[in-house]
């Protein structure tokens, strides 16, 4: 071959050994990944044992031994695999040989990860074929600066085998020194490397690494001064114990689901709730002749598909909600949930960092439950230990970043994040309900006369309280009875503190309640004064020459400044007659009527038929506050509204109302996703909600509207009056019916008021 | 020339800029938005700036807000509004009489101010409704009314005959006149309050296009409705002061012309609406059609009109509302259908039954509760 005159000399990149030095520091940051990572290469060789041993690791310079019974490297393997760098085996091969194991390991990354933990490496290797074993040494500190790569020569020799088949790696010098709770958190970290268990059929059909896995162990043993000891995490088994148990996933269709679970406090997992995703999609369709910009949610996840998850819930110092639990037991837990609680994610089987890493609140837990109080239920991430599983052996939904410690935050992470939290607060709501009822049980105990149980409240009991001290005060000498008024003083103060905490707690919940309610009354007086400046302008654009577009966008302004106006409008008016706390009997045709007017237009933007049926007249109720009416409407109203949309269909809401005999009634139904039999006597209790929770990142007010509270209203107002509400059969093509019923006025009181 | 307007408020004009806006558009208003001052400072800007105006708006609490630093206006605008009013008539600085309009950002105005402040203002108007129920278009025209009533006021005397731009007076209730009689040496605005309050806000001998429709009995939606009431009926059309505004017909003409033109034999009051189209139909060789009964009434002998649905009605399928005891003789009493009253719709609107109606009313109900069971589907 004729050589080109022009060309000197040719060159090559050359490598700085340095390098070496700088990947190892670099691409792995931490020990407790780098222990983990040799771990994994250990799974990957089809080990079954894995033994890590650290050696006088108390002091700087110590020596980490990880021992495997897999497969062993030949010597093609150990030059070609091990000691070239960037190798694509993992690529090529991603099953293991023997077991067929995904494999975990990063590719790579395990020479550096030996690299990362001490200076010196020693690798002695045997496959089952070969005769002897081959043994490598390294040492790291060679890798100098100002060195070149291929200069630095490693000895490989053959020794005997130490044993059938398998990999030790002999870490010397470690640059760092391991305490002993130090040791417990890497052996933490790397059981929990593993997915716990499987969560779907798919999980296990893909024979994916989990915990209880027996064909993969892994031991750590402390050795100081010779003295070998090994260090085991007895906790994990605890986690069965818990209070709750949340779980969820998402379905290939990319439905969302969820379910809680609890022994003792009597939730079955039949209770699926489905968690929607709710994405607000603007489509522009065709409407009695004109293009109108419609707004619909998108219930589906667009690409979440196939995730599962699930939670262990605790509430410590609170034996006495469990049946199972002792409060050692728990107060173990209590100290470990600073450390591990959390909800940890393994993509195809392993763990990803940092998610669920203390101080990691991916899921904004933390950030949104910690300041709550009065809740009865505790929720952070110390109170949950918890995983998801994502099964993504493609790759295509989820990717993990360079640095590999982290998913790349693409739009199914945030379906991810957005689906977990949902799910977890629909849990959170659904175990506050079951955790205040138990409450409630308990600071109601029931008094037996004969076959009558009578229910004590709280005035009855302060009551008994007055009467039992006037006892003990008047009581002079009888030493006997003293003992007893003693005794009967202090259980009714007792009960009283426990019936009191729950008011209070109640309480504060209407304060916030309360406190929005006048921002919403002073906002809406603030806003009511804007209306007639902005329908001003509209007046004079409407006179103007638009072209097609902008005659459009004028009418799509007009139709959306109507229904706002509407609604200010009529928050003004009720925060108006809040003003006076006058009580008037109210007329049930004329309340609805109103009411009618009022949200027309919201039902018309959400194609909702509105129905309303009278039968008899003077449908007078006892003397009540005309806002209380519109309180219990609109609650109703919105539960119809979310009902609908859960049943996808096109909705249809009648209210009747009437007179029979002494009282009137209002039946309210809609056409939506119905009540469960077993929730129809629960949903007027306090904080049962089964509405979707909202996003992670949800507002205050959001979070209100799903608060549990509305039908609770409803009752308490209904009750207030003598009244009842239930949830009756409903009429023919309908399938919710809530049905309310008042005492009518008396006829002095229909005088009175001019009725 | 467009009508000049000044426009008192204490909020802020860019709040205000939008209303502003609705209202100048097309030309014919201009409003001059002014924020309060110190009461004599106020007085001091109107009387120079009034000389150029022909009306005023106003709002009721004009210290909600400071005009300037932390000085607020300590009076309200009914107090202006009654200070003018007097300086007029002591015929002091200014010669020539004004609208005065309240525009209020309270609900329930009407309801919160006494008689005697609601006198003071040839309109109030609630700004929330304002875009809404009341359209800005209707708005101009009546504030464009009330301007160039006044200025038609300021220029003839104070002989009816001229207010109400008719010939003579012989058709017209004695009682009208002489309650005419008794006002017709007191300023302009005095004569505006009782042709506007007195004469055209309540059914009277002066009907609107509903009471219109009701009387003859034919349907609004008729093709040739428009024909009728306005060329046919033409002569009997009220033409005086806010004549623009309020569209009215005189009823006494419109019996006169019944007789003349229709039928000497047939009543109006007592004929049924089938009845006064087909002669209507006949005579006039018009394409009318007559206006149908609501559901729950006996009679179709419409005479007014159910002031919650508009609908026609007979006297006798009607429930008196309340609160109208103090009617002047030649004013109608209003009414709303017996549908309505069993079932209201608008109850706003008319605020209940009067009270000698409620015996029947409740009967009613009973004899309808008898009558309409539920039954469970």
């Amino acid at each position: 071959m004729e050589q080109d005159e022009n060309i000197l000399e040719t060159i090559s990149f050359r490598v700085d050994a340095g390098l070496i030095d700088r990947l190892g520091r670099e691409l792995v940051g931490r020990a407790e990944t780098a222990v983990s990572e040799l771990v994994k290469n250990s799974y990957d060789a089809d080990a079954t044992t894995v033994d890590v041993k650290f050696i006088n690791s108390n002091e700087v310079g110590g020596t980490l031994k990880i021992i495997d019974n897999g497969l062993g490297m030949t010597r093609a393997e150990l030059v070609k695999g091990f000691m070239t760098i960037s190798s694509t085996d993992k690529i090529h091969n991603p099953k293991s040989a023997r077991y067929e194991r995904s494999k975990a390991g990063r590719k790579g990354i395990g020479r550096f990860a030996t690299h990362r933990l001490g200076s010196q490496l020693t690798i002695i290797t045997q496959t089952k074929a070969s005769e002897k074993a081959l043994k490598l040494s390294i040492n790291w500190d060679d890798y100098k600066i100002d060195t070149d790569l291929i200069s630095i020569k490693n000895s490989i020799e053959e020794t005997e085998k130490t044993q059938e088949e398998g990999t030790e790696l002999i870490i010397d010098t470690l640059r760092e020194w391991w305490s002993e709770s130090e040791i417990k958190r890497i052996y933490r970290y790397v059981s929990d490397l593993l997915q716990p268990d499987y969560l779907s059929d798919r999980s296990r059909d893909l024979k994916l690494a989990k915990q209880t896995d027996s064909s993969f162990k892994v031991k750590f043993t402390q050795t100081i001064n010779e003295v070998e000891r090994v260090i085991a995490d007895p906790d994990q088994m605890l986690f069965e114990k818990a209070l709750a148990v949340i779980e969820g996933y998402v379905d290939a269709t990319n439905d969302g689901f969820c379910s809680v679970s609890s022994l003792s406090l009597d939730l079955g997992d039949n209770n699926i709730i489905p968690i929607l995703y709710d994405k607000e999609i603007e489509t522009e369709e065709l409407i009695d002749g004109e293009n109108k910009i419609v707004v619909t949610k998108e219930p589906k996840y667009e690409k979440l598909t196939n995730v599962h998850f699930k939670a262990y819930y605790f509430i410590y110092n609170r034996e006495e909600y469990y049946t199972n639990i002792s409060k050692i037991e728990l107060n173990n837990i209590l100290k470990i949930s600073s450390e591990q609680g959390g909800i940890k994610l393994y993509r195809n089987g392993f763990r990803v960092l940092p998610y669920g890493e203390r101080n990691n609140d991916w899921l904004n837990i933390d950030r949104r439950y910690y300041n709550e109080s009065g809740t009865n239920v505790p929720f952070g991430n110390h109170n949950l230990f918890g995983f998801v599983e994502i099964i993504d052996s493609t790759g295509d939904l989820f990717e993990e970043t360079a640095s590999r410690e982290g998913l790349l935050e693409n739009e199914a992470y945030v379906e991810l994040r957005d689906f977990v939290s949902k799910s977890l607060e629909a849990g959170r709501n659904r175990i506050r309900f079951a955790v205040e009822k138990i409450k409630k049980e308990k600071r109601t105990p029931q008094t037996n006369t004969g076959n009558n149980i009578v229910e004590k409240n709280t005035i009855d009991k302060l009551n008994e309280l007055e009467k039992q001290v006037n006892d003990l005060i008047e009581n002079k000498g009888d030493e006997k009875n003293n003992q007893e008024y003693k005794e009967n003083v202090r259980k009714t103060v007792r009960e009283l503190k426990l019936e009191f905490q729950t008011i209070l707690d109640e309480l504060g919940m209407l304060r916030v309640l309360a406190g929005l309610g006048l921002t919403i009354g002073e906002f809406t007086h603030e806003v009511v004064q804007f209306s007639p400046s902005m329908n001003g302008d509209l007046s004079v654009l409407g006179e103007q020459q638009l072209d097609i577009t902008g005659i459009n966008s004028l009418e799509n302004l007009k139709r959306t400044i109507k229904l706002f106006t509407s609604y200010t409008a009529y928050f003004n008016a009720t925060v108006s007659a809040n003003v006076s706390r006058e009580l008037k009997p109210q007329e049930l045709d004329i309340v609805v009527n109103r009411f009618k007017d009022i949200i027309e237009a919201d039902l018309k933007k959400l194609n909702i038929e509105l129905i309303t049926d009278f039968f008899g007249y003077g449908l007078i109720t006892v003397p009540m506050h005309s806002s209380e009416w519109s309180s219990i409407l609109f609650n109703l109203y919105t539960n119809s509204k979310k009902a609908i949309r859960r049943a996808n269909a096109i909705g249809k809401i009648k209210i009747i109302a009437g007179v029979e005999e002494n009282k009137v009634y209002l039946e309210f139904l809609d056409n939506g996703d119905g009540i469960p039999e077993g929730n129809k006597e629960k949903i007027f209790d306090a904080f049962f909600t089964t509405s979707s929770p909202v996003g992670f990142d949800a507002t205050q007010d959001e979070r209100l509207t799903g608060t549990g509270l509305g039908l609770k209203i409803v009752k308490d107002i209904v009750q207030t009056y003598g009244g009842t509400v239930e949830v009756v059969k409903s009429e023919k093509d309908y399938v919710t019916c809530f049905r309310i019923e008042i005492p009518t006025a008396t006829k002095k009181q229909k005088e009175e008021y001019g009725l | 020339m467009a009508c000049n307007y000044i426009y008192i408020d204490d909020t802020f004009k860019d709040i205000e800029k939008g209303t502003i806006n609705g209202l100048e558009n097309g030309g014919e208003i201009k409003i001059d938005f002014l924020k309060p001052n110190t009461w004599e400072e106020l007085l001091n800007i109107l009387m120079g700036k009034l000389q150029t105006s022909n009306g005023l708006l106003l709002d009721l609490r004009l210290g909600e807000i400071p005009f300037e630093g932390e000085k607020r206006a300590e009076y309200k605008g009914s107090t202006l509004a009654q200070e003018l009013r007097t300086r007029i008539k002591e015929k002091k600085i200014i010669s020539f009489d004004f609208p005065i309009v309240l525009i209020s950002g309270d609900a329930y105005i009407k309801e919160s101010l006494d008689k005697t402040s609601c006198d003071l203002f040839d309109a109030i108007i609630e700004k929330e409704k304002l875009g809404n129920e009341i359209q800005y278009s209707d708005f101009k025209k009546q504030l464009i009314s009330l301007a160039t009533g006044y200025q038609e006021l300021n220029r003839i005397e104070n002989i009816i005959e001229k207010v109400l731009n008719i010939g003579d007076t012989s058709f017209i209730d004695i009682r009208v006149l002489d309650a005419y009689k008794k006002i017709e040496a007191e300023p302009k605005h005095i004569i505006a309050r009782f042709l506007l309050k007195d004469l055209l806000a309540k059914p009277s001998f002066l009907i609107d296009e509903n009471f219109l429709s009701a009387r003859l009995g034919v349907n609004q939606k008729s093709e040739d409705w428009s024909t009728l009431k306005n060329k046919i009926l033409e002569h009997t059309k009220y033409t005086g002061v806010f004549s623009d505004f309020y569209i009215r017909w005189w009823m006494p003409l419109l019996e006169m012309w019944w007789q003349k033109e229709i039928s000497d034999k047939v009543f109006l009051r007592n004929s049924s609406a089938k009845q006064r189209v087909e002669l209507l139909s006949e005579k006039l060789k018009l394409k009318l059609i007559p206006v149908e009964k609501t559901e729950k009434s006996k009679s179709d002998c419409f005479w007014t009109v159910c002031k919650a649905t508009l609908k026609p009605i007979d006297t006798i399928d009607g429930f008196v509302i309340a609160n109208q005891d103090d009617l002047y003789p030649w004013q109608e009493k209003e009414y709303v259908c017996v549908d309505e009253a069993l079932r209201p719709t608008k109850i706003d609107s008319w605020k209940g039954v009067a009270a000698l109606e409620k015996n029947r009313l409740q009967k009613l109900k009973e004899l309808y509760s008898k009558t309409e069971q539920r039954i469970k589907k």
